[in-house]
């Protein structure tokens, strides 16, 4: 029987004082591909953050393999975690190789130099986002969707179990997200655990096992069709939400906020 | 005349070379992870250090050494808390460790300082203890930077990165902190107090705008700041001018020369 790889039972957090995450409860199977999704503000980046080891949970139990996650150790590695693009300088002076290497510095261990191992989990983790052609090009010379990838590149460098990703396609265009997601099943074909943290229910919808719904609390965590109603994208993103079909998966449009779809 | 056949000169030559070296290998990451105001705030309290040293008696290099790595680590560990900005604390530390040595010369009643010297270089009193203090201290530097290269890369990247990958983040960026203090102190007996910052910048911001990796920008910035130094110090002998404001106003001159012709297309 599969045990869970991320538990978290009951997790307060706040930013002085103001209440991000209250009585969350999540828990994540080994191989699932799980959307964390909910409305800006919801408080999911948190949650991803204290489930890295970030952040400290408040209140509240979080376990990773098991263990809290400041206790991980050396299973910090089987992690994987894939940023939001907008976080790095784009003019940093670094090829594509030395920063996938980044992801496996702290297996590399503090004062040591890569070994030839190193360089070839570099390689590898390159061919698996195909961009094994570019390993020369510097960081700034990428396309938005080739940065994305190469992110995702630095995260598996460690040969993770687990990737956690956020907000992965908020920087790329609708095409390059269609190839990342593809991209995410093929690594969950493989074993991996996969968590995406969006904002963008309708894409995700198509290609996760379960949706958890998050805002401020987890109040729903089910398989997509079952979360794709009106009650529970209500209460997700207000009265106000309006469903536009496209196939068999509604895409929503959140009119409360101006100019956000 | 060959001005190397002065002892000074010869002191300074080999000064101008270890700050070029130093400078230009730590401002790297100076510029990179953006700490050139820290750089500022940093070398300003060199001058606190230094009355600290003459009214205690002890050598003021190495006072003011302690005090900048004082001031520079309670900058970062505040800022870190978050309750001030960065930038505000620096502006307070700036003015107040100044205030600080303005202070206690006077209460002191200290009346054989050459300020003149210690705020805007003086290559004359460079001595052979200075020399090896220099050397020592530029060494060390040497050896952690090379030793947590990539630490430092990390850092200046994606520190949050670095945590999640298990690198203790926070003690290398205090490490760096104290790295600029040592190489404050080194170039301060060469170009001064006020002027030590620039140097800290100027050669990585020229390297920066050519190099495309960090080992390329070292490289770069290494052989501009030494070729900035000794040039610096030889137009200086010849025009009988300041050496430290000389030195620079060439690296500003060197990094506004490539900056102007990397900013018009390529051909070809």
């Amino acid at each position: 029987m599969a045990h869970p790889v991320i538990e978290v039972q009951h997790l307060f957090f706040s930013y002085e004082g103001v209440p991000v995450l209250e009585d969350v409860s999540l828990s994540v199977e080994q191989g699932e591909f799980v959307a964390l999704i909910g409305p800006n503000g919801a408080g999911k980046t948190t949650l991803l953050k204290i489930i890295l080891g970030l952040l400290p949970a408040q209140r509240g139990e979080v376990r990773v393999f098991g263990k809290p996650p400041k206790d991980l150790g050396d299973l910090r590695h089987r992690i994987g975690y894939v940023p939001q693009l907008p976080h790095f300088d784009p003019h940093f002076p670094i090829t594509l190789r030395e920063f996938v290497l980044t992801g496996r510095y702290g297996l590399i261990g503090v004062g040591r130099r890569p070994r030839k191992s190193d360089w070839e989990a570099v390689q590898k983790a390159l061919e698996a986002v195909h961009l094994e052609a570019l390993e020369g090009k510097l960081l700034g010379e990428l396309s938005g969707g080739q940065r994305q990838r190469a992110l995702i590149a630095r995260a598996l460098s460690t040969e993770p179990e687990v990737l956690l990703c956020d907000e992965p396609t908020t920087a790329i265009d609708p095409k390059s997200s269609e190839g990342f997601y593809e991209l995410l099943l093929r690594l969950k074909e493989r074993g991996k655990t996969i968590v995406v943290v969006s904002h963008d229910v309708g894409v995700i919808a198509q290609y996760a096992d379960s949706i958890a719904c998050l805002n401020r609390t987890v109040f729903c965590h089910r398989r997509p069709e079952e979360v794709i109603s009106e009650e529970v994208l209500e209460a997700l993103y207000g009265k106000e939400a309006a469903f536009f079909h496209h196939g068999e998966i509604p895409h929503i449009v959140v009119r409360k906020e101006k100019g956000e779809q | 005349m060959n001005p190397l056949g002065f002892g000074f000169m010869q002191r300074a030559v080999l000064a101008g070379c270890l700050v070029g070296v130093l400078c230009a290998l730590v401002g790297v990451f100076v510029v990179l992870k953006r700490l050139s105001f820290m750089g500022a705030g940093i070398s300003h309290a060199a001058f606190g250090g230094v009355a600290l040293g003459y009214v205690l008696g002890i050598n003021p290099t190495l006072t003011a050494f302690v005090f900048c790595i004082l001031t520079g680590l309670g900058i970062a560990f505040l800022a870190n808390q978050r309750r001030l900005k960065e930038d505000t604390l620096i502006g307070i530390a700036f003015a107040s460790t100044m205030a600080f040595g303005v202070f206690l010369i006077g209460v002191g009643k200290i009346r054989n300082v050459d300020l003149f010297g210690y705020l805007f270089g003086n290559i004359l009193a460079i001595t052979r203890e200075d020399l090896l203090f220099a050397l020592f201290l530029g060494g060390t530097v040497l050896f952690l930077l090379f030793t947590f290269y990539k630490e430092f890369v990390i850092v200046a990247l994606d520190p949050e990165g670095g945590k999640v990958s298990g690198i203790p983040v926070a003690a290398f960026s205090y490490l760096l902190v104290a790295l600029v203090a040592a190489v404050v102190v080194v170039a301060m007996r060469l170009v001064g107090i006020v002027l030590a910052a620039a140097l800290l910048v100027l050669p990585a911001a020229t390297a920066l705008t050519r190099a495309r990796t960090i080992p390329q920008a070292m490289l770069l910035a290494v052989l501009d700041g030494v070729g900035i130094s000794l040039g610096g110090l030889f137009l200086a002998y010849f025009l009988d001018a300041p050496a430290g404001a000389t030195i620079v106003l060439l690296g500003t001159g060197v990094f506004l020369g490539v900056s102007i012709s990397s900013s018009f297309p390529k051909r070809g």
